[in-house]
């Protein structure tokens, strides 16, 4: 039968349409399919969205000056995360093997360190704005918050999770997702393996953290 | 980076079966049981291979990625040869070529292009830590060995090399050349998805390669994440892991950058069915040199930050490592539609990976 028979080339217009709007069908399935099922906390999401949108307004202000940027970056880091935690996880099995003395050693060095660290990182960024998305309860008082930051030197729509844990209006921070990678877990890693390749020394760690400690020369690259 | 291919991988074989890791050896049995099991699955697929990676500039013949694939005295997949007309230019630029893309890939270990669906997140209680771990990393010797060599690489050679091309290139125009090459790779995506079983994400990632290429004037702007359609990315490493394949032992290739034997394996894979090179005759001709290549400097240019954030790192090795595990692990979660299981911060110390080893029934090493 030839191509230019009129039914056959209905069926093949129909075709052609109808792959069409199977297209966007699925282009359509898809986007709905970022609105992910499951309980959500909106005091943890609002928490998020207002406190990680203030670090990063803080970091990207270029009308302070670094000392001010510096203490003010500080306090917000205290209000906004649960440092004790943090640093006792960052520790992983070494957390329990360590001696108070050393516990605070490292955690002061430690504080400077992700100070130093984040404010450099998150300095980088500029202009972007976050919005909240969506979280789930991981459990009652852990809750994952999603987000997107867009705009300023973000090209794609950046994809950041945020690990809160608390309850009621009190709500703090206690690990960053950004694209698949959490940061305290890897930071975790990172020292577990320092202190590991040390032979279970945690003083070495210590002292590797203060020497990038701020007012240190970092090593150059 | 030149070796014959025989002897080498024969040696390597012949030692990796030999190797005191081997399952006999208490300390990492229950380790290296799954890591075999692991390899087993990868021979099973590939034929019985020992994946090495070697340049191999042979007469007028030059191999770039050249997967010196043996096993069990079969070639159970090759690399494409071509002859060209300007054999030593196109040897250098194939190399350089190469060895930015391998850069890349390790730089992609830490910062990925593109867009993904935000993964879901576990509601289970978790205890495992976040993978890899040490004891993923059995070759860890010979890892550390050649991540040093490839930082060294990338410190003397290719981030010079980066740095001018970011210093001579705009960011606009860096980021349309981003936006090109990702929509190159779109093609590949899809095939993933459809061998995934996902229709959906097979669906939208045409209809992003359709509009991107046309509207977006062969994809220099992304006009489909304007129309609501997010880009993924979809491997068949990942394809692999989503039908069950486990990762096998970590590696970290001086060249190819941080992978296991699962997503080496996937790359190998992803090379030689990339539809768009199929269509253009692949990495001999002229513009599958230039992809290539431009391929591996922008994202090297784009993973600038993730590399210069290993200067923080106590230990960056680990760091990477870490980090590829992670988004790793992700994306076959996300292939799979499984919940991410994370550690549990309020765990006593130790708690949690003692629970683990108990499961795996092995001691706790202090490594």
């Amino acid at each position: 039968m030839p191509l230019h028979h009129p039914t056959r080339r209905s069926a093949q217009l129909a075709l052609v349409a109808a792959a069409g709007l199977a297209v966007s069908g699925y282009a359509q399935s898809a986007m709905a399919q970022d609105a992910q099922g499951g309980p959500r906390e909106p005091q943890a999401e609002q928490f998020v969205q207002v406190n990680a949108q203030k670090v990063i307004s803080v970091l990207a202000d270029r009308s302070m000056s670094v000392a001010q940027k510096d203490a003010t970056f500080h306090r917000t880091v205290d209000a906004v995360a649960d440092v004790p935690k943090i640093t006792n996880f960052v520790l992983g099995k070494y957390a329990r093997t360590i001696n108070p003395q050393q516990r605070q050693q490292f955690a002061t060095a430690f504080r400077a360190y992700a100070e130093r660290v984040y404010q450099t990182r998150l300095g980088d960024y500029h202009g972007e704005t976050l919005k909240v998305t969506g979280s789930v309860v991981r459990k009652p008082g852990d809750v994952i918050v999603n987000s997107v930051v867009t705009g300023g030197q973000v090209d794609q729509p950046l994809p950041v999770a945020w690990r809160v844990m608390g309850a009621g209006g009190s709500w703090k921070i206690v690990d960053v997702q950004v694209k698949s990678v959490w940061l305290a877990i890897t930071q975790q890693q990172d020292f577990v393996s320092t202190i590991d390749n040390a032979g279970g020394d945690i003083g070495v760690l210590i002292a590797r953290l203060q020497q990038d400690n701020p007012g240190s020369p970092s090593t150059p690259r | 980076m030149l070796a014959a291919r025989s002897p080498v991988t024969a040696a390597a074989g012949s030692w990796f079966a030999q190797s005191r890791y081997a399952s006999r050896t208490p300390r990492y049995s229950g380790t290296w049981d799954e890591h075999l099991d692991g390899v087993k699955e990868m021979m099973v697929l590939a034929g019985g291979v020992w994946p090495t990676s070697v340049f191999l500039p042979i007469g007028d013949e030059e191999r770039l990625l050249n997967w010196g694939l043996l096993g069990r005295g079969r070639q159970a997949l090759c690399c494409s040869t071509r002859r060209t007309r300007h054999p030593a230019l196109s040897a250098s630029c194939l190399a350089l070529a190469g060895a930015l893309v391998a850069s890349a890939a390790q730089a992609q270990a830490q910062a990925p292009a593109g867009t993904e669906p935000t993964p879901p997140h576990e509601i289970a209680p978790a205890t495992a830590l976040g993978e890899p771990r040490q004891d993923d990393d059995p070759l860890h010797k010979m890892n550390r060995a050649s991540f040093g060599l490839g930082m060294g690489l990338d410190r003397y050679v290719i981030g010079p090399i980066t740095h001018a091309y970011q210093g001579v290139t705009p960011s606009p125009i860096r980021r349309r050349v981003s936006a090109v090459v990702y929509n190159l790779g779109e093609p590949g995506t899809a095939i993933n998805d459809v061998a995934q079983g996902h229709a959906r994400h097979a669906g939208q990632t045409a209809s992003r390669f359709i509009i991107n290429s046309t509207v977006g004037v062969l994809g220099v702007f992304d006009v489909a994440t304007g129309l609501g359609l997010a880009g993924h990315q979809a491997d068949f490493g990942q394809t692999l892991g989503r039908y069950g394949v486990k990762p096998g032992a970590y590696l970290y290739a001086p060249v190819l950058g941080p992978m296991n034997v699962r997503d080496g394996i996937g790359r190998l894979v992803d090379v030689f069915t990339d539809p768009v090179s199929l269509l253009t005759g692949g990495i001999g001709t002229s513009f599958g040199s230039a992809r290539l290549g431009v391929t591996g400097l922008d994202t090297r240019s784009s993973a600038d930050g993730a590399i210069r954030a290993l200067d923080d790192a106590t230990d960056p090795y680990a760091t990477v490592r870490s980090a590829y595990g992670q988004n790793r692990a992700s994306m076959v979660r996300s292939a799979k539609g499984q919940a991410e299981t994370l550690p549990d911060f309020d765990a006593a110390p130790g708690e949690a990976e003692a629970s683990v080893a108990r499961a795996k029934h092995r001691p706790l090493q202090p490594n």
